[in-house]
């Protein structure tokens, strides 16, 4: 089936965008010419003659932002810890989802499934925020490590996404189970492990591909909700800008993640848009590139079915 | 030990809960004798599959026997552990579905689908289950069974896909076979193949067959025994020579005279709805249920089984209970 999947174009352009997205956070440094920060602009003379942030036309090829640092480094950067991060909490909603609809599910248990429809109509990055809060505060108090502090963030993040994808899964798994080929196998003395193991699942795999891939794109979109509440992964610090005459803090995050970007310069969406549009043109490609991965999955599931 | 290898006593089943509840069996009583095949006869939604299901307790979740008593081989089935059903299951009872497109997982060999039920009951190391399977196939009649071991359902045709199926069910050499309209999807050519198939089996082994089918042409040439059922109820069974004979219940006439015969005239051929029940009864008591459809009203007034003559059964309304005609 991956072989299959792998020769559909679509899955191929998002896949490779992605992976070189990934590789390159990882090794711009060996092969591009760093120049990570440009905080003043020079005439022929030496002449100060602008102040960051500059625009990509000043400062190509995407400019910079208020600290004079270059955003192509910045995102390139961001990019290890915004994918990664996005994959794995992907990966364990998937995982745990799974695990919960296979373990228990006895009953249809409407109450649980009416609980989890009545959680969808609220926003999940409200939901995040509240739990996120005070994790931050007991970080201010207790400082925790970014690390850890990264991996209880996942967690909660995990956490949101797991509810519904059980119900989800849980549908599923009812419907195949309900199937003809079940009941016979089941009718040769089958015992449910087996049946689970070799039916079930297999079933199941190319869905889980499809609600993988939906799943990295709701969190990609979390992250950029919660970078605008300047919740950012990894914790943030405020640091103070301007001149001793005019100091203003502003928070940055630690990790450097796109949603960080956006979240400390928000503000500045009318006298820098590029700021916050280089790192949200990024968040669109990347699920751009996810949704081409998806359209692949699906091409290669339809031509499998004909 | 009596001779009979199954035998269902007063069984009644149940879909749904509180006020939803339907009744899709009602106290049915049927035996299945040692190398004998045993039709359940009757019209679709008459409660067939669903009581063949429950002889393997695998009744849909939302189903269960509310009563009643299955016996096999003088084991209470209804009283088994799922752990004491699954050494039953594929074992000493297996099933034979009607839908061999939707019997098979589409995603997987049909060789490896052959060995499921053996790799749970005979302990055997893999390259002994193949050719296993494969002699099964040959047995079936496949004349290159390395060949269809290694292919998908979708490769097969629909009567190939069905002695799929048969093989699977005869794989741990059951003592009894419970075919659900095994042919229904199949042409009459390949109906006959299949429908041998099975009686060949139960001859080589002296297994049981308890055959569902709504087909009566099936029911002469291959049962022993017949029960005929409308509305979740048998309403007649006796021995496959007294229903043809001798048939009381106006809804067994009516199957039986939807036959179509070489010899009579060219007419419209009638349908089981051209026989209506006829208003004397049978020695002044009306036939039960009322009417053939189960859309249709029910009279759910007291009724039973009487015998009519040694081992004939017809279903006739209570005397106690309204509806004595004169």
């Amino acid at each position: 089936m991956i072989v299959r999947i792998l020769k559909q174009p679509q899955f191929l352009i998002g896949f490779l965008f992605i992976v070189s997205l990934i590789l390159l956070s990882f090794f711009y440094p060996y092969v591009m010419d760093v120049q990570k920060e440009s905080k003043f602009l020079y005439d022929e003379n030496e002449v100060i003659v602008g102040v960051a942030p500059f625009s990509p036309k000043d400062m190509p090829p995407f400019g910079t932002d208020m600290n004079g640092k270059h955003l192509l480094y910045l995102v390139l950067e961001g990019a290890k810890f915004t994918i990664l991060i996005t994959l794995v909490i992907a990966f364990l909603r998937i995982f745990f989802a799974l695990f919960f609809s296979l373990f228990h599910r006895k009953s249809k248990s409407t109450f649980f499934d009416d609980i989890v429809q009545a959680t969808l109509y609220i926003p999940t990055a409200i939901l995040a925020y509240m739990f996120m809060v005070p994790l931050f505060v007991k970080d201010a108090t207790e400082p925790m490590g970014m690390m850890t502090l990264i991996v209880v963030q996942c967690l909660i993040l995990v956490g949101i996404g797991v509810p519904p994808l059980v119900s989800t899964f849980s549908e599923e798994i009812r419907s195949i189970l309900a199937k003809d080929y079940i009941v016979s196998t089941f009718s040769l003395g089958s015992k449910k492990p087996y049946v689970y193991y070799k039916h079930v699942l297999p079933e199941l795999s190319s869905k889980l591909l499809l609600l993988f891939a939906q799943q990295a794109i709701q969190t990609l979109i979390l992250l950029a909700h919660l970078g605008v509440l300047a919740v950012f992964i990894g914790g943030s610090k405020t640091i103070m800008l301007g001149d001793i005459f005019n100091l203003t803090p502003a928070t940055i995050s630690l990790s450097g993640e796109w949603a960080g970007i956006i979240g400390q310069s928000y503000q500045k969406l009318l006298t820098a848009p590029w700021i916050i549009l280089v790192p949200l043109s990024f968040f669109a490609f990347t699920i751009f590139s996810i949704n081409l991965m998806i359209q692949g999955i699906q091409n290669s599931l339809e031509s499998n079915k004909s | 030990m009596s001779n009979r290898l199954l035998e269902i006593h007063n069984l009644n089943i149940s879909f749904g809960s509180g006020k939803n509840v339907f009744k899709a069996v009602t106290d049915i009583s049927l035996s299945v004798s040692k190398g004998q095949t045993a039709a359940l006869i009757g019209e679709s939604g008459s409660g067939k599959s669903v009581t063949s299901l429950s002889v393997l307790k695998l009744l849909p979740a939302n189903g269960r026997a509310e009563s009643g008593s299955i016996r096999f081989d003088d084991k209470e089935i209804l009283q088994m552990t799922e752990k004491e059903m699954q050494k039953i299951r594929g074992n000493e009872i297996s099933m034979i579905f009607q839908d061999a497109i939707a019997s098979l997982n589409p995603g997987m060999k049909v060789g490896i689908q052959i060995t499921e039920g053996l790799k749970y009951h005979k302990q055997m190391p893999k390259s002994e289950l193949r050719s296993v399977a494969l002699s099964l196939l040959e047995q079936v009649g496949f004349h290159n069974p390395a060949h269809i071991f290694d292919q998908y359902p979708s490769q097969l045709s629909g009567g190939m896909k069905q002695r799929i199926l048969i093989a699977m069910a005869i794989s741990c050499k059951p003592k009894l076979i419970i075919a659900d309209e095994p042919t229904t999807a199949l042409d009459v050519t390949i109906q006959r193949q299949v429908l041998d198939l099975i009686a060949d089996y139960k001859i080589r082994e002296d297994a049981s067959v308890l055959m569902i089918t709504h087909d009566f042409g099936v029911v002469a040439e291959y049962a022993d025994w017949v029960y005929v059922m409308i509305g979740g109820r048998i309403v007649e069974s006796g021995d496959v020579f007294t229903i043809f004979n001798n048939p009381i219940h106006p809804y067994t006439k009516g199957l039986i005279g939807c036959i179509p015969s070489l010899e009579s005239d060219r007419e419209r051929l009638k349908s089981v709805y051209d026989y209506t029940f006829e208003e004397a009864g049978y020695r002044g008591r009306k036939f039960a249920p009322e009417t053939y459809s189960m859309e249709s009203k029910v009279y759910h007034a007291p009724s039973s089984l009487i015998e009519v003559e040694p081992g004939h059964y017809v279903r006739l309304f209570d005397e106690s209970e309204v509806n004595i005609v004169g």
